[in-house]
């Protein structure tokens, strides 16, 4: 059985306007890939179509050995994708600790839950002291490690983060990108969309550049780093 | 000063009944999205429902509530999806357009129970109508009374569900984000099924009360479908403590008008109140969701 993402030939469109032109990727089990690419490029509508959350217009999406691009997002999540989505969609109007059950929601395994509860806490000690707080008074930053958090709690295999780093102080960016290797320790795969193209590429394995709906470049993460187009258009100039 | 308090209890007493429907109709409302116009006339159907059972087998009306609270629950979870055709057909304009079929429903189901049953007023008769009993030099009726305790257990137990079990808590991620619900392994739709279908089976349990209380008749709906616009707006949109707050605030007014003023008056102050709140408090008496 294949285990992974496997993406083929994917093709998404809004109402008529294709976004994303048939994108190939993959990305293997325990891996941590990138996806980088401007404004626009389609980086979130690519993780939206690989959760479920919007369907597909061609091409196919594989998960673990199951075919995933007709199913409705609670199935994939069922199937052990956790998709921490673009804005972090947390429950304004819960608690912080219920944003946590909300998602655990599908699992049955209580052992499992309390386990999985303790290590976000873990990672994040700062969810713990506020656990009685409501998620919609959380300071962005907060708000984003209950993101991360939650999706964690889903017991998921694989991760699909969309700009964790988005409005963090430079301390927190580090610290998000510290707690994505940790999360990759555990055994966790990690697709990882970064406008921070700098530090996705430091801590991912592979990653793919994307233009306007298009995958302009792709390989290992030093190669890309050390690209002078990536690193024109994404790096903010000359690193050499 | 006795009718000053006798007012009050019988406000108190009717604002009992209506947070049942008030509390089902905002919940319907946060998770769906949709004002259901025909509110009313759900009532009014689960009056003639337990009209229909009590005259064909003689048992006390009372007796059918969870019968009632059953069949309607059926009758909204296999309904649901209809109504989610007609919002998510047109994305454009979603909560136009549940308003206009929802309406087109709530005058199917008059002009349909007119024409079968005609414009008699029916009476329901329950073991408690009729009865009185005083405290304090006030008498209280005790259909009324028994119909507010059992509408605060009923909404009790509505609340806990809400508050303190699974359900709940997807409810209330569903009623928030629909989208991200969905990416925590939530049904929405099925959700969203679950909750119509506690809609109808409290409104219809209400409407058996209401029926007993004053009379059974195909136009009774109407006059509830403004209410339940004053509990939700009042109350704030989508909030249920609110809309519960704003149940009784309509009993008490309704009373007070009643006895002060005159009843033909009733929708005018209503509305007056409404527009007063609106301007004090653009989001509702609670305006902060839930
Ligand atoms: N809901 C939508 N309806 C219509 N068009 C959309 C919608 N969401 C995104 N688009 C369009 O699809 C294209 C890709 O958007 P997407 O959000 O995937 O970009 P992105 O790579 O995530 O950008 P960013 O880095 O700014 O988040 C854009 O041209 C955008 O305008
Ligand atoms: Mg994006």
């Amino acid at each position: 059985m294949a285990t992974g993402l496997n993406v083929k030939n994917l093709k998404v469109a809004y109402g008529n306007i294709e976004a994303v032109h048939g994108v190939s990727f993959d990305v293997k089990e325990g891996e941590i890939v990138t996806l980088i690419g401007a404004n626009g490029a389609g980086k979130s509508t690519i993780l939206r179509a690989v959760s479920g959350m919007i369907p597909i217009k061609e091409g196919s999406i594989e998960f673990d050995g199951t075919l995933t691009d007709r199913l409705p997002s609670h199935k994939v999540t069922q199937l052990g994708m956790a998709h921490v989505p673009e804005g972090r969609g947390i429950f304004t109007r819960m608690s912080v600790l219920d944003n946590l059950k909300v998602g655990a929601y599908q699992r049955n395994d209580k052992q499992g839950i309390q386990t999985d509860l303790e290590m976000v806490f873990e990672l994040f000690p700062r969810l713990a002291e506020r656990s009685q707080q409501l998620g919609g008074t959380l300071s962005g930053g907060e708000q984003q490690m209950l993101a991360v958090g939650r999706a964690l709690m889903t017991g998921a295999s694989m991760l699909l983060l969309d700009e964790p780093s988005m409005g963090l102080a430079p301390v927190l960016v580090e610290s998000i990108f510290e707690v994505c290797i940790d999360i990759r320790e555990q055994g966790k795969t990690i697709l990882l969309v970064e406008q921070n193209a700098a530090m996705a590429l430091a801590i991912a394995d592979r990653g793919y550049v994307l233009e306007t709906g298009n995958i302009a470049l792709s390989g290992q993460a030093d190669y890309l780093a050390n690209h002078p187009e990536v690193s024109k258009a994404y790096l903010g100039g000359d690193i050499a | 000063m006795d009718l000053f308090f006798q007012t009050l209890v019988n406000g108190l007493l009717i604002g009992g009944i209506y947070i049942a429907v008030a509390a089902g109709f905002t919940l319907c409302f946060g998770v769906l999205h949709v004002i259901d116009f025909a509110v009313g006339e759900w009532v009014m159907l689960g009056a003639f429902a337990v009209f229909w059972l009590n005259f064909f087998t003689g048992v006390d009306p009372l007796i059918f509530l969870p019968l009632i609270m059953v069949l309607f629950m059926i009758v909204g979870y296999y309904f649901q999806p209809l109504l989610q055709r007609v919002i998510t057909n047109q994305q454009s304009n979603a909560l136009l357009m549940a308003l206009a079929f929802t309406f087109g429903m709530s005058i199917l189901f008059r002009g349909s129970a007119l024409t079968l049953f005609g414009f008699n007023q029916r009476s329901l008769t329950t073991f408690l109508s009729g009865k009185n009993f005083e405290i304090l030099g006030i008498s209280i009726p005790a259909l009324r009374f028994g119909a507010t305790v059992f509408a605060v257990l009923v909404t009790l137990l509505f609340m806990f569900l809400l508050y303190k079990t699974k359900l709940g808590l997807a409810v209330r991620a569903a009623a928030e984000r629909q989208d991200v619900a969905g990416l925590m392994g939530i049904d929405s739709s099925n959700i969203a099924r679950i909750v119509y279908a506690i809609y109808l089976g409290l409104t219809a349990m209400s409407g058996t009360f209401l029926g007993s209380i004053f009379s059974v008749h195909p136009d009774m709906g109407l006059r509830y479908t403004l209410f339940a616009f004053f509990v939700v707006v009042a109350g704030g949109l989508g909030s249920i403590q609110g809309a519960i707050l704003a149940g009784i605030m309509l009993g008490l007014i309704n009373s007070f008008v009643a006895v002060y003023v005159g009843g033909q008056y009733i929708f005018l102050i209503l509305f007056t109140v409404l527009y007063l709140i609106l301007l004090v408090a653009p989001k509702g008496i609670l305006g902060k969701g839930w």
